[in-house]
């Protein structure tokens, strides 16, 4: 059964006077400068830079509405291959922004040219997996294991008192040498990550190259000798394998032929009317898509600016999140190649409508939000003290830190995960199944994020946006480890061993967050200048030319400053029209930029 | 003057003491030196990538400035030149491109100066320099001034005469490309490498400071350079750029860049607390 219809149905706007946008402005000279503010300058080499949605019209929005359920293309024909410049633009929409943590930085990629394409080709080929020959261009995308200073705290959870002595250095051996997880919904993250990079890198193949190319995507799992030769061709070194990076994803990317049936499956749109004019606006549009952690009126700070603090009447509409649900099994059926109504019930999910009272709404809101409030009470009273009174009880400070990253918010809560068993019998592999879910997940949030975008009124930077986190999963995960709580979709599935992956909370709302800087990343040092975590070209992305591997957009001692899709200024900018200094980015040279980097240096 | 190969471009303990006190009554006679340079692609290279301009088929706009530095430093150094060089201001300067150049072009330069002028910080001269494309070359306009830049200069060794002109307010720059650049502590050293410009207030702490500097500073032209790698092909290849050099890069600095077209021109600056330089560029005709 082919993938459904999706449609991207408006959010309707809330009274005029109820219209509030961020107008973020620069702090005064002695101001004491918060997250409310604009930072007042942007070093980074990242593509994304600090943007604002662009409003789509209701017939782009039904134009667009292919991109949400591609299907992979069938064969490539002959055409030019790839620029620099949308090399650079592709990997801007995939790699760099598949909306990874900001501090995990556990995926990079190699772009392969047009002739190791064709040694890619063969040995997919060989390995019975399904290829397409005449790709212009290749990506051969590698991650780690997921490590943060989260999962340095997690080694001090669950221990007791007097047994921590041997348990917590044992723990922390296994983590190192034998990268084992402290609970599992971590060592699922990379999976899902790569699930996310791999739905997004379909999109930015097409959008990069203005609706020329596409991408046929593979993730995995992957044969032995294969993982190994395709991590040779990728230019993976001996102790980046031992640091744990390894194979993710491999996508073969080329020209398709114009007019052919190549639609969007099912959504009835054809993915020739999405013309280069509306990719560069889908381009910078989905660039400028953020979590929107804040509900105003609802889980705003005192201190946030007089926008956030009253509630808005407005929701996201129940056929809206219907579409975002449908959305999800469509990806979850590509990317597995089960059926359609399999994946339906394969993707375990639980809906909590937060504006309805009862048993599904509110109520269960306030189950969820106390079960994690009670976990995170016990693992703060569990940290040993030998670990935390010398650290200056830093380790417990930051376990209560972590409620603000578990607070659930939003008008409409998804949670979803799997059932190991159900996978299983169903034939798929379980890692493919996780990725699959990633994918299922981060789609079906693009729907109720870009719906957020048409019609935006005068005023307002937007009408509805999500976020999407795992943090809510991996506290009730310790929770089941460590405490004996039961999984968080334990109630909506009984009798099945469903595991709680992915949560994402659907937000009606005109302001958007702040430009999503942390006060702590706010250097001091460098004056108020935003420190980016997010990663430029050169640390991402590798081309593989002449049998070497050469970084992107590193040369002669320059590194990229320019934002991907920026020609349609959709930068943030102070209420007087001034920009953020750095935030605007320059353009790479063309004499760079538009040649094919495999013709310039063979 | 002329010259078979450069002048070297060293500043020894003779300049720094080199006695130079013009009297009030200070003349400054025409001075003229003129060198063949033939093409140095090497060179070229190394001084495009300092400054992150990519390689073309063309000549960078101030390439011919940076081939001529030897020659403006045999003029300011000659004896019949009233002012000490050490404590000299570059103010600004004015460059014309009247035509594309070919990268590989050997060129002829010529620089001059003459007189100067009192102004409320001191004397002020000029130094002009103009470049053709060495005769009998394959190039169209072998022969012909293709090249011009007037450098003007201010020298403290005369007391300043006359009212500080007003401020004026400086015009808004379109912030089509902005760009913040982390410049690093060597910064002087690796450009007095690629350009041949070691003047040690670049290059030494101690010098800086004897200069009246915290730290060393970049090079103008490095500073320039950099703010036009940035603008790229927005810089046509025809053109007259005008620059101010307003203060200082102390080094190592975090600076912004923002600049971009502006009707049949543009603008930019590059700047910290207080504009550092400021330009502004106009198409000219062919």
């Amino acid at each position: 059964m082919p993938q459904k219809p999706i449609r991207l149905l408006p959010i309707p706007p809330p009274p005029p006077a109820q219209r509030v946008a961020r107008d973020a402005r620069f702090a005064a000279e002695g101001e004491r400068r918060g997250r409310y503010h604009l930072p007042e300058q942007l070093d980074s080499g990242s593509p994304v830079g600090y943007r604002r949605r662009l409003s789509l019209t209701q017939a782009e929005a039904d134009r667009a509405a292919a991109l949400l359920s591609l299907e992979p293309p069938e064969a490539f024909v002959e055409g030019p291959g790839p620029t620099e410049q949308e090399l650079f633009e592709e990997a801007s929409l995939g790699v760099l922004s598949a909306r990874q943590s900001t501090n995990y930085r556990g995926q990079r990629q190699t772009v392969l040219g047009q002739e190791d394409s064709r040694q890619l080709h063969l040995l997919l080929q060989r390995a019975g997996l399904p290829s397409l020959a005449g790709a212009t261009h290749s990506l051969i995308g590698l991650y780690r294991p997921y490590w943060t200073p989260f999962t340095m705290l997690l080694t001090f959870v669950g221990h007791t008192a007097l047994g921590s002595l041997a348990t917590v250095p044992w723990r922390a051996w296994k983590k190192y040498s034998a990268e084992a997880v402290d609970i599992p919904t971590i060592g699922y993250l990379p999976d899902l990550h790569i699930g996310i990079w791999a739905d997004a890198t379909e999109r930015a193949a097409l959008l990069a190259s203005g609706g020329r190319r596409r991408a046929h995507t593979l993730i995995g799992p992957w044969p032995g000798a294969l993982r190994t030769q395709l991590e040779d061709l990728a230019g993976l070194t001996l102790t980046e394998r031992r640091a744990g990076w390894r194979l993710g994803l491999v996508a073969q990317i080329g020209n398709v032929q114009a007019g052919a049936a190549e639609t969007g499956a099912g959504t009835g749109a054809s993915l020739d009317a999405i013309d280069p004019a509306l990719c560069r606006k889908l381009g910078a549009l989905l660039l400028s898509l953020r979590s929107e952690r804040i509900q105003p009126g609802v889980n705003q700070e005192e201190k946030a600016p007089a926008a956030y603090q009253a509630r808005q009447e407005m929701d996201v509409p129940a056929e809206l999140v219907e579409m975002a649900g449908r959305a999800g099994y469509n990806a979850f059926h590509r990317w597995t190649g089960c059926d359609r109504e399999a994946a339906k019930a394969l993707l375990l999910m639980e809906r909590v409508d937060v504006l309805e009272g009862g048993k599904s709404g509110k109520e269960r809101l306030r189950e969820i939000r106390k079960e994690l409030e009670e976990i995170t009470d016990k693992v703060v009273a569990g940290i040993p003290l030998w670990v935390d009174l010398p650290t200056g009880r830093k380790i417990s400070t930051n376990a209560e830190r972590g409620r603000k990253a578990f607070a659930l918010t939003g008008q409409r809560i998804y949670i979803g995960g799997l059932s190991p068993a159900a996978v299983a019998a169903a034939g798929i592999p379980w890692e493919r199944a996780l990725r699959a879910f990633g994918a299922a997940a981060s789609r079906s949030a693009l729907v109720c994020e870009l719906a957020g975008c048409i019609g935006i009124p005068e005023g307002c930077d937007m009408l509805g946006g999500i976020c999407l986190m795992a943090g809510p999963v991996n506290q009730n995960d310790i929770g089941k480890q460590y405490y004996g709580y039961k999984d968080l979709l334990a109630g909506a599935h009984p009798g099945t061993d469903a595991t709680a992956l992915l949560v994402w909370t659907l937000k009606a709302k005109t302001v958007a967050d702040p430009i999503g800087n942390e006060e702590q990343l706010q250097s001091h040092a460098r004056k108020g200048a935003l420190v980016d975590l997010r990663p430029a070209p050169h640390e991402a992305v590798n081309l593989r030319i002449g049998g070497g591997i050469v970084p992107m957009r590193s040369r002669d001692g320059r590194t990229n400053a320019e934002r991907a899709f920026g020609d349609q200024q959709n930068f943030v900018v102070a209420p007087d029209g001034r920009h953020i200094p750095g935030n605007t980015g320059s353009a790479w040279p063309r004499a760079w930029a538009d040649v094919n980097p495999w013709q310039e240096r063979p | 003057m002329l010259f078979d190969a450069p002048p070297p471009m060293k500043l020894g303990l003779g300049l720094l003491f080199s006695g130079k006190r013009p009297g009030p009554d200070a003349d400054a006679p025409r001075l003229e030196a003129r060198q063949d340079r033939a093409a140095d692609p090497a060179r070229l290279d190394r001084w495009r990538r300092c400054c992150g301009q990519a390689a073309g088929p063309t000549m960078p706009l101030l390439w011919p400035q940076v081939l001529a530095g030897p020659l403006h430093f045999a003029l300011l150094t000659h004896p019949e030149f009233p002012f000490p060089v050490p404590g000299i201001v570059h103010l600004a300067n004015r460059f014309e491109r009247r035509a594309p150049i070919p990268a590989g072009a050997p060129l002829s330069l010529t620089a001059w100066t003459e007189g100067f002028s009192r102004t409320h910080a001191g004397a002020t001269f000029v130094i002009h320099t103009e470049a053709r494309v060495a005769a009998g070359t394959e190039a169209s306009t072998a022969g012909e001034p293709i090249w011009a830049s007037t450098m003007t200069v201010l020298s403290r060794a005369l007391p300043g005469q006359g009212e500080r002109p007003p401020k004026q307010e400086e015009p808004a720059v379109a912030a089509a490309r902005s760009a913040v650049w982390a410049v690093p502590a060597d910064q002087g050293r690796r450009y007095a490498a690629a350009s041949g410009d070691s003047n040690p207030i670049h290059t030494s702490a101690i010098f800086a400071r004897i200069s009246g500097f915290p730290r060393p500073i970049a090079h103008g032209m490095w500073t320039l350079g950099r703010a036009l790698a940035e603008l790229d092909t927005d810089l046509p290849e025809v053109c007259a750029l005008e620059v101010q050099f307003r203060s200082p890069l102390l080094l190592p600095s975090l600076v912004c860049f923002e600049g971009g077209p502006e009707g049949r021109g543009g603008r930019f600056r590059v700047w910290q607390k207080k504009t550092i330089l400021s330009g502004e560029w106009k198409v000219q005709a062919h």
